[in-house]
């Protein structure tokens, strides 16, 4: 639909749907199969990050132009793809998490201000 | 002890047939006619009715000539001297020089057995980005390059053998017009690079049969200075033209026409020259790059067909480029984790967006509106484009690496352009090159 309609046909909640979608995909749906740890990820390791995607998905965001939202997105699929090759034991996995959570959290309580 | 024959019973293109016993098949033998002589191929063998291929071609050629079977097939002289010489089709020298005195080998034999090989371990750097960072040459691999006619693909192949960290290059030429074989005789000589260079050449005037030849000696010549312990890169153009060297063939043989008039045995013929890469245990190396012209750029054409069957990938050449999407070379994961630690990553995210790039031009050529990270994806794309995949880009592997660093580091902030942070904070360019340029 964005492609008959462009972005900027596009109204800014289902943008920020399309954005979501996009960010489950690359970050969840999607796998590097030649690294160790993002290769083969355990069943807990998979619902434990779908848990957190789940949230980050339900989480009601509002932007204030389309570029911003873009760059927000870009940055939290940054930090979720170096959380994606962190080991599960190690402790940057849980501070790596944190910070995710965090950014989106921040950005979430800012916006709302706006 | 060899007996001689007189009479030929009937002459047809280039096939000969007598009447002879104790002939071997694939076994040479020597057409006498007045003055003239010429060698010629045992190619059927039916009863006592022998097919024999001449190989000056049959004109001229009297019933009564005197034909001599010399009890071995084809063979090529071997020694270090063939370096730096140019051969025909037939082994003959092309270059005015003596003919070769040395201890002549078997042509087409079979592959080496798998137990004498190894796993693919080694890149060859070739100097060419889109080869090198994006579907790397791996020593053993058979990788051909498919090319729409009119693509410089001889162009290519002459820098690859001027350019390419190897031992040893052996370049067949198939069909080549004139012009192509002064342009590789010249670029090698110009560059110095023919004293490490073998060559055997068929233009298009020289008869159809020497084309045959081509690929059997330059893998019989490649494998000897493989077991010398010499890496060696066999360069081979055009594929197409041997496979309808061999369709000429067939027809004239008379054999039943498989797909598009091809021979049935197309993909074996091809298979049994592609198998001789070979990586040994203990000694060199054989890695072949051949082009394949793709009649009307059809990949269902039997030959590209067959020929995406049998290799590990393939190039393929189209607007100039090497393709970033269609080329694959099936090999590279055994080597790129070994060349450098950002190698494979890079590969993996400058591909992902230039397909971005590629969506993003589509949306422009519909008349949409750009937002800010589509005017990015479009600045990527056009330095991607300008400073890798230009043909006439050279770069060391690690150079081209940092190179694509750069184009990250030219259109992106660090925490946009999807690579691990770890990655980053090595690698990332400290300046962007309009910066660069300015403070010199």
């Amino acid at each position: 639909m964005m492609k008959v309609v462009g972005e900027e046909g596009t109204a800014m909640p289902d943008f920020v749907q399309y954005l979501k979608a996009e960010f489950l995909d690359e970050v969840y749906l999607q796998q590097d199969a030649f690294h160790d740890v993002d290769g083969a990820s355990s069943a807990d390791r998979q619902k434990h990050v779908f848990s957190v995607i789940h949230g980050i998905m339900t989480t009601p965001l509002t932007f204030k132009t389309r570029d911003n939202a873009r760059q927000e997105f870009l940055r939290w699929q940054q930090i979720a793809k170096d959380w994606n090759r962190i080991p599960m034991e190690k402790p940057e996995f849980k501070t790596t998490e944190e910070k995710l959570v965090h950014a989106v959290e921040q950005h979430r309580s800012t916006g709302e201000e706006n | 002890m060899h007996t001689l024959y007189h009479g030929i019973e009937n002459i047809v293109g280039n096939v000969l047939m007598l009447r002879a016993t104790d002939v071997g098949y694939g076994d040479l033998a020597e057409v006498t006619f007045g003055e003239d002589s010429s060698l010629a191929q045992v190619i059927q063998l039916d009863g006592d009715q022998v097919y024999l291929q001449i190989f000056s071609g049959s004109r001229g050629v009297p019933t009564d000539a005197t034909v001599r079977f010399l009890g071995h097939g084809l063979q090529v002289p071997f020694s270090e001297d063939l370096l730096g010489r140019i051969f025909d089709g037939s082994g003959r020298p092309r270059d005015g020089r003596p003919e070769l005195d040395a201890t002549p080998v078997g042509v087409a034999g079979p592959s080496v057995n798998p137990d004498q090989r190894i796993i693919p371990r080694k890149m060859v750097r070739t100097g060419i980005p889109m080869i090198d960072v994006f579907n790397t040459l791996v020593q053993s691999q058979k990788l051909p390059i498919f090319s729409v006619a009119g693509e410089p693909y001889n162009p290519l192949l002459a820098r690859i053998a001027l350019q390419a960290e190897v031992d040893v290059i052996v370049l067949g030429g198939m069909g080549l017009k004139y012009d192509d074989y002064l342009f590789f005789r010249e670029t090698l000589e110009e560059a110095g690079s023919l004293s490490r260079t073998v060559m055997y050449v068929h233009t298009a005037a020289d008869p159809t049969v020497e084309c045959l030849f081509v690929p059997d000696l330059c893998l019989a010549v490649a494998e000897k200075f493989a077991l010398e312990n010499k890496e060696v890169l066999v360069l081979l153009t055009d594929m197409t033209n041997y496979a309808d060297a061999m369709k000429e063939i067939a027809i004239t043989m008379e054999k039943i026409p498989s797909n598009r008039g091809y021979p049935g045995d197309l993909y074996s013929q091809l298979a049994a020259r592609y198998e001789k890469a070979v990586d040994f245990e203990s000694a060199g190396s054989i890695t072949i790059l051949a082009a394949t012209t793709m009649p009307g750029d059809d990949v269902t054409h039997p030959v590209p067909d067959n020929t995406g069957y049998i290799t590990e990938g393939q190039f393929y050449l189209r607007n100039g480029r090497i393709e970033p999407f269609g080329s694959l070379s099936r090999l590279k994961q055994f080597v790129n984790d070994k060349t450098r630690a950002d190698h494979r990553k890079i590969m993996d995210r400058m591909i992902q967006l230039y397909a971005g790039f590629r969506s993003t031009e589509e949306k422009r050529s519909m008349g949409f509106r750009m937002t800010e990270y589509d005017r990015k994806l479009v600045k990527f794309g056009d330095l991607f484009e300008k400073r890798l995949m230009d043909l006439r880009v050279t770069l060391h592997l690690e150079d081209a690496l940092d190179a694509c660093w750069q184009i990250l580091a030219d259109c992106f902030e660090a925490d946009e352009c999807g690579m691990p942070s770890e990655l980053i904070k090595e690698f990332w360019p400290t300046e962007r090159s309009e910066v660069r340029s300015k403070n010199p």
